[in-house]
């Protein structure tokens, strides 16, 4: 079991830079989520960490060793694609041995792990099918059995669920992830699901044009953002946004004042810095439910009724906020109300560097 | 990079075959007949120098103008009645009609054939003393002379006659995969709207199916310069020189008059021919796909 | 959808008339050439174009089978036959061959010079092809190729390359990316690929590619004529030969039944293979 260092790596088509400047380093046994919007460069870091892109600077070291110039096939990686790529003329048994075939094992040896990998995978029916005749999620295991085959120092899935639908999606997640609590194998994973990275990592990179802006555990990352995309990237119903000025201890918000100490603030800010103030909707309640924190006056303005809870959407002067209410509870809402901001959990933002403060 | 400079390098020798073919055979061979073109060539190729005076003494050859004469009109004749009858029959198969399929062979098994094939049955059915003039004669119509395949200025009809014959079905079946491909919601639309059918035909499909037009009057284009062994078959180029066409004098002069310089200024000359009408059709239909690609 | 198909009208009527009257048309000439090759000479002379034959007779088949002459042999049309059959094996191999291996570089690879090739190789499949005939004929007399078997495949192999990777680079063209992406994680090189993946996949393209060169290198004259040598005219010179240099009477019903013979590899093919011919023409004929 073995680590990835990404170091320094640079990519760009004409004047369009789609990787910049990545330095990206994943520890063994870990399963790390790049996780951002189509376009972001996930792909593309992917693709270079697996040798298939070309990149015009940077290197890349898998379990020590610097594999930037080396075949995709020479650097001890498996991978997994979001098409599955399954060989359609070969059976599973045909799909599964192909490499180790290239890689000359012996026979014997090439049956064995079939055979494992199969098995656990519950693939041994199927292994003289074709891929044609496999459901989506059978085709799914197959290609993630033709990694795991390889015994690998590196897995490497791009986007590999988002052909399946919402049901198969939520049973395969579970799968891999046992995969990885079972195996310990180091994973790095593609998706533009942040959900499934949220559920998935251990560590997840945030990316955005071509640059990485937070790399840190799910919960740190959804906790403590740090820049405004990620916070507004990840979580949903999405993080409340509110642009202000810092006065005198206060976040002022048209008006509107709030205090700065609750806040996890990494030091002072200056007097006058625009800034943005992000809260969750779940560190929002209703006062005179008892919820604790900063009390600010709202109207109703609707609720959005989502099965578990009810989204409960304020007006805050000329700012819209939205609330998890216990559906129950919701019904009753309406006009005037007391809110309370739970200003511990908020985050503060440079308004120009959007950067966390 | 050892391995991908090894699939690379394998990949680029993999090209060796058809790089060769295309720069020594396609352009290495145009180039050569060019030159020879300009220079004073005979019976072996020479490299004397003459400027365009092989192009002059061809347009003075009453033999070429004749080949490019029928060449002409034959092409536009062809081009017009093949396009009209495959489109007409595409149109008329599309209808749901019973024996679909069977109809369809019938009209395109023509193409299947060679010209030389062709030619030599057309040849028999239009004999003038045996074939269906004999057949006029015999019920009675004695003054009917079907004599066009003896005739200098009918000939070039029968071998369009031929022609058409052979390539009608091909256009069929291009119209009719473009007609197939058309949504049919337009159907449901043109009727909502009360459209009558030729209507939408004519200003609806024939717009929509421009691509296979085109398609089709490429390949119509392409075989009607190439047009060397119907005539061969069903004429040999006369009576005299009246069904002589361009392919066919090149062949001539090549292999049998051994006057290579003139020989190839012809083939330059349709070669330009070629140029100046393929390409703007080839624009159009490139312009097509990519608007249906959209 | 259409208009209703109503039972019977005077539209539809008409559609079906039209319809069978050019049937009629396109099958007159394959009519008249079978009845013809089955009748006797004098019948022939004497007798209606289009009747029956009064005594079905096969002695025009066999005589043009064996021993029609062509100027002085008098072998039928039999050697042609086998000199097409010797052509054509190798010829579609090689054509076939060489296009497939060009179209998945081309598609699959992108190796530099792939925009240039293909565009010379498109622009080829206009451009009529006395262009080349007199330096491909000097080429090969230089290197020994000329008048001989291996000649004519040569030829064929050339001027069958830009539809044959036309045909295979469209298809491949068509092939995920992702497929050949696995391949390389997988650890497979260009042959490998080709081999054990790209060619099991492309057997659909390669009917299509088989339809499309018999007929095609069964049917051809001009490259026969001048490349092949009079030891190996194929089947179509042979023909027109037998019909067109007959010395005094000629006999209409042998050169029919020569003619149908040779029509018949092609006519197989069609009838064999159906919805397969025209989905060929239609893959050889949308360049681009």
């Amino acid at each position: 079991m073995s680590g990835v260092t990404v170091s320094a790596i640079a990519k760009a088509y004409g004047s369009l830079k789609v990787l910049q400047d990545i330095d990206l380093e994943v520890q063994p046994g870990e399963f790390t989520v790049l996780l951002g919007p189509s376009g972001c460069g996930k792909s593309t870091l992917l693709s270079a960490i697996a040798g298939l892109d070309e990149i015009d600077s940077g290197t890349v070291t898998i379990a020590g060793e610097d594999v930037t110039d080396r075949e995709p096939s020479q650097r001890g990686i498996a991978m997994v694609f979001q098409s599955y790529a399954l060989y359609p003329t070969m059976t599973v048994r045909g799909n599964l041995s192909f490499g180790l075939k290239v890689k000359r094992l012996p026979k014997a040896e090439i049956e064995r792990r079939v055979g494992k990998t199969a098995d656990m995978l519950q693939l041994t029916p199927l292994l003289d099918r074709k891929p044609g005749q496999l459901s989506g999620g059978q085709r799914q295991r197959v290609a993630i059995g033709r990694a795991l085959v390889q015994d690998a120092k590196l897995f490497l899935f791009d986007e590999p669920l988002s052909n399946l639908d919402a049901k198969l999606r939520t049973e395969m997640r579970v799968e891999i992830k046992k995969l990885h609590k079972d195996l310990g194998m180091t994973i790095v994973y593609v998706t533009h699901d942040q959900i499934e990275a949220m559920t998935l990592a251990t560590r997840i990179a945030v990316m955005k044009g071509g640059q990485i802006e937070q790399y840190a555990a799910p919960d740190e990352l959804y906790e403590r953002p740090a820049t405004l995309f990620v916070a507004g990237f990840v979580g949903a119903p999405a993080m409340n946004f509110f642009p202000g000025t810092v006065h005198g201890g206060h976040v002022v918000i048209d008006g509107l004042s709030l205090p700065l100490d609750p806040l996890p603030l990494a030091g002072a800010v200056a007097d006058g810095t625009k800034v943005i103030l992000g809260v969750r909707p779940e560190h929002v309640g209703l006062a005179d439910d008892g919820a604790q924190g900063t009390i600010v006056d709202a109207s109703t303005d609707f609720l959005e009724p989502m099965g578990a809870d009810t989204l409960g959407w304020f007006l805050l002067g000329r700012h819209r906020i939205s609330c998890r209410l216990a559906p129950q509870r919701a019904r009753s809402v309406s006009g005037l109300v007391r809110l309370a901001l739970d200003l511990r959990h908020a985050s503060l933002f440079d308004a120009n560097s959007e950067r966390r403060l | 990079m050892t391995m991908r400079i090894g699939s690379r390098f394998a990949a680029q020798t993999a090209l060796i075959p058809a790089m060769l073919i295309a720069l020594v055979v396609y352009c290495g061979s145009t180039v050569w007949t060019v030159w020879i073109s300009m220079t004073n060539s005979r019976m072996l190729p020479n490299n004397t120098f003459v400027g365009l005076r092989q192009y002059e003494s061809l347009f003075g050859n009453e033999r070429w103008i004749v080949s490019v004469q029928n060449l002409a009109l034959f092409g536009v004749l062809f081009i017009v009645i093949t396009l009209a009858l495959g489109f007409l029959l595409a149109v008329l198969v599309d209808q749901r009609i019973r024996g679909e399929d069977w109809l369809r062979s019938v009209f395109l098994y023509p193409f299947s054939m060679s010209f030389i094939v062709t030619g030599l049955a057309w040849r028999w059915l239009l004999d003038p003393t045996l074939g269906i003039a004999k057949i006029a004669h015999d019920i009675g119509f004695e003054a009917v002379q079907f004599d066009w395949l003896v005739r200098q200025d009918r000939v070039i009809y029968t071998m369009l006659a031929a022609a058409v014959w052979h390539a009608s079905g091909l256009v069929m079946a291009i119209m009719l995969a473009g007609l197939r491909g058309i949504d049919q919601e337009i159907w449901k639309a043109t009727r909502i709207d009360g459209i009558p059918a030729w209507r939408t035909y004519i200003f609806v499909v024939v717009p929509m199916l421009k691509g296979s037009f085109a398609t089709a009057t490429i390949l119509m284009a392409t075989s009607v310069v190439r047009l060397y062994d119907l005539s061969v078959a069903m004429t040999n180029g006369g009576p005299g020189i009246a069904s002589e066409v361009p392919a066919k004098f090149v062949m001539d002069n090549l292999f049998e008059r051994q006057n290579i310089g003139l020989a190839t200024a012809a083939a330059t000359s349709m070669l330009i021919t070629v140029i100046a009408v393929v390409a703007p059709l080839l624009y159009l239909q490139n312009r097509a796909a990519a608007r249906a690609a959209r | 959808m259409r208009k209703h198909a109503k039972a019977f009208s005077a539209a539809r009527l008409g559609i079906y008339g039209f319809l069978i009257i050019s049937a009629l048309f396109f099958l007159l000439p394959l009519y008249v050439m079978i009845v013809t090759s089955l009748k006797g000479m004098p019948e022939v002379r004497q007798g209606n174009l289009l009747s029956l034959p009064m005594a079905p007779t096969i002695a025009a088949w066999v005589k043009a089978w064996s021993s029609a002459c062509t100027g002085l042999s008098c072998n039928g049309i039999s050697v042609g036959f086998f000199n097409s059959v010797k052509i054509l094996l190798p010829s579609v191999t090689a054509s076939i061959a060489v296009g497939a291996v060009t179209g998945y570089a081309l598609s699959l690879w992108r190796p530099r010079g792939a925009a240039l090739l293909f565009g010379i190789l498109m622009a080829v499949a206009f451009v009529p092809y006395q262009v080349f005939l007199f330096p491909l004929v000097r080429m090969f007399s230089f290197v020994g190729l000329n008048s001989s078997l291996p000649g004519i495949i040569v030829v064929h192999t050339i001027f069958g390359l830009p539809t044959m990777t036309l045909i295979f680079r469209n298809y491949f063209a068509g092939i995920p990316l992702e497929l050949m992406k696995a391949a390389r994680v997988d650890g497979a090189g260009f042959w490998r690929i080709f081999g054990t993946i790209m060619l099991p996949m492309a057997v659909p393209i390669i009917v299509v590619a088989i339809i499309l060169q018999v007929t095609g290198i069964w049917n051809d004259f001009i490259f026969g004529l001048v490349f092949a040598g009079r030891e190996n005219f194929p089947m179509t010179v042979q023909l027109n030969n037998v019909v067109n240099s007959t010395q005094g009477e000629r006999e209409y019903n042998v050169d029919m039944a020569a003619t149908i013979l040779t029509a018949l590899v092609p006519l197989a093919v069609y009838f064999i293979s159906g919805r397969w011919f025209v989905r060929g023409i239609a893959a050889g004929a949308v360049k681009g």
